[in-house]
């Protein structure tokens, strides 16, 4: 009976691991699927947004959305539209939403030009209105190689074009560089012709400038004989200007004491006779022979130089 | 018996006596003079100083008369001193030949007188400026037709402005009204205006072909020259009248001697010798080398 006993307990313990561990996996398996389910945002809130594009290249459905380079949601859907465009709904985490303006716009990128494309959401100047759920937001790719090499293209053709041309009038045998080159060889056998002349001449002028030389050297030698004359002859008129200059003197010494006594005298005696002279005009008879003080007026002359029509040359 | 004066003293000394009464009533019924201040006095009697030298034809010391008379004026705010004056200091620039020294003196805006206005177009004729001159005179036109003292002077410049443009026939319609206007009115001229009319007639006439008539208008102008006794016009005249003689000489079939037009202007060489006219001189030498040798 102990040996059943025993049996018995043993059969009840096992039962007990048994479902211990069946229910602890319970709940790992559990976790590990809440794991995963949160992992893939399923208890995440999320905003939907969208945007039209005129093409879907480079966009595919669960294709990354960031801000800042920093992934907050995912391209859900990818659909044609009846004009041809495509409408792209994205979801971005609405804990992110407050990054997301309501001007903000969804910009294609690629990383390194030949990378990966990646949405990048740049938020608008105006950060007082965020963006709500269901708003569509403006679409731009960002240039790419293609635009690289297109722009490139664009501007270097125009300089080959000007290289070829100029390159086209430095070979024209009539205007361009061989032309150029014979007629500086012509003038410089002009020019080599000219400097012989020019030699000759300085020749002659030399010749010139001595017979010149001479003619001055002789009237140099005439100039000193004159001088040597006035040089004999100077001393004498120097005493005769000094002696002049001592009488001019004693003269304006004795007419500084006697001039300026007459002149007041006589400024003096005009202004009595001034006085006397008005004095005179106010009394009566006097003063109805003689015209009072007034404006005078002289006669109009429309041509006074008998000048016609013409104009004096004497001007001004 | 005490002696009695005789009769004829009595009478002698009621005669004094009535003289003096006479000459006290008339001093005292005469009106009392009106006291001119000084400086005013002494500015009117520099302007009548220059104003009769430039009736005796110093213009260089007229000129400087005036000026010193404006500044005179000038001293004394005496607004209508100032602009007379610089109205007799234009006048004597444009009888030195001067025309841009006159226009100088007539800058100020504020003077819109008739006279002015005539000055002005006078220097700017001078200055061969003959659009603004017409202008000026055209202006003035409406508002000096009949009673206007200024109306023989407003002709003779649109004269002397039609035959500077080259349209005797105007001159020659000018001048004849400047005649007429003169004619009616004897104080607005003494003579001088009348001479000047006669002298643009003449030209006119010239210019226009009629040279029978110059030479009769020139010898009016002539002989009213001669009365003021003015050289340079005199001068200018006697030129006047060569070239009109000239024409006369070659207009005739066969063309007559020169004689009476080489006398014109030797005459005119004269009278600018004696009287110091460099430039009528050298004019006159110039037209009698033009002159075919007899």
């Amino acid at each position: 009976m102990s040996l059943l006993i025993e049996h018995e307990i043993d059969s009840a313990t096992r039962r007990r691991g048994t479902r211990r561990f069946l229910l602890l996996s319970l709940l790992i398996i559990v976790a590990l699927v809440t794991a995963m389910l949160v992992r893939q945002g399923l208890f995440r809130h999320s905003t939907k947004l969208s945007f039209v594009a005129d093409t879907a290249q480079d966009i595919s459905k669960g294709q990354a959305v960031q801000i800042a380079g920093f992934r907050v949601g995912a391209v859900t859907s990818v659909s044609l539209r009846d004009d041809s465009r495509v409408v792209v709904e994205v979801e971005v985490d609405s804990g992110e939403m407050h990054l997301v303006t309501h001007d903000a716009r969804i910009e294609l990128r690629k990383e390194g030009l030949v990378g990966s494309a990646k949405l990048e959401i740049i938020p608008g100047p105006d950060k007082t209105r965020l963006a709500t759920s269901e708003s569509r937001l403006a679409f731009t790719r960002a240039d790419g190689l293609g635009a690289l090499a297109n722009q490139v293209r664009d501007e270097f053709v125009p300089i080959l074009r000007d290289i070829k041309a100029i390159t086209g009038t430095l070979a024209d045998p009539a205007t361009g560089l061989p032309a150029t080159l014979a007629q500086i060889r012509g003038t410089t056998q002009s020019l080599n012709g000219l400097l012989q002349n020019g030699d000759r001449q300085v020749g002659e002028i030399g010749g010139g400038a001595t017979r010149v030389l001479g003619a001055a050297e002789t009237s140099l030698g005439h100039l000193g004989r004159t001088l040597e004359t006035t040089n004999k002859q100077l001393p004498e008129l120097l005493d005769r200007a000094q002696r002049v200059l001592q009488h001019t003197e004693t003269i304006s010494a004795e007419a500084a004491a006697s001039v300026p006594p007459a002149l007041r005298d006589g400024s003096a005696t005009a202004a009595d006779v001034r006085d006397i002279v008005r004095g005179a005009k106010q009394t009566w008879p006097i003063s109805t022979m003689v015209d009072g003080p007034g404006p005078s007026r002289i006669r109009t002359d429309s041509d006074p130089r008998a000048e016609g029509g013409g104009a004096s040359n004497a001007g001004n | 018996m005490p002696a009695t004066r005789p009769p004829i003293a009595w009478l002698t000394l009621l005669a004094m006596l009535a003289g003096l009464a006479g000459m006290t009533m008339g001093g005292c019924s005469s009106a009392p003079k009106v006291v001119v201040p000084p400086l005013l006095e002494q500015a009117l009697s520099i302007e009548s100083d220059a104003a009769r030298r430039y009736q005796r034809g110093e213009l260089e010391a007229a000129s400087r008369g005036f000026a010193e008379a404006v500044r005179a004026f000038v001293a004394i705010d005496d607004g209508a001193g100032i602009a007379r004056n610089r109205h007799h200091l234009a006048r004597v620039h444009l009888a030195r030949g001067k025309p841009a020294a006159a226009l100088q003196q007539l800058v100020d805006p504020a003077d819109t007188s008739l006279d002015a206005d005539l000055i002005r177009a006078q220097a700017l004729l001078g200055l061969q400026r003959h659009d603004e001159a017409e202008t000026k005179l055209r202006k003035r036109l409406p508002e000096c037709t009949e009673a206007c003292r200024h109306g023989p002077a407003l002709q003779l410049l649109l004269a002397r402005l039609a035959l500077a443009t080259s349209h005797p026939d105007q001159a020659v319609r000018h001048a004849q009204l400047a005649l007429t206007l003169l004619a009616k009115d004897a104080t607005l001229d003494d003579g001088r205006e009348q001479a000047n009319a006669y002298r643009l007639l003449a030209q006119a006439m010239l210019a226009g072909g009629a040279v029978e008539q110059a030479e009769i208008a020139a010898q009016q102008a002539l002989t009213l020259d001669r009365q003021l006794a003015l050289p340079e016009k005199l001068a200018r005249d006697w030129l006047l009248l060569g070239e009109i003689r000239q024409q006369i000489a070659l207009r005739q079939t066969p063309p007559s001697s020169l004689v009476a037009a080489r006398a014109a202007y030797r005459q005119a060489q004269e009278i600018a010798t004696a009287a110091g006219l460099s430039e009528l001189r050298t004019a006159a030498e110039a037209a009698l080398m033009r002159l075919p040798v007899p």
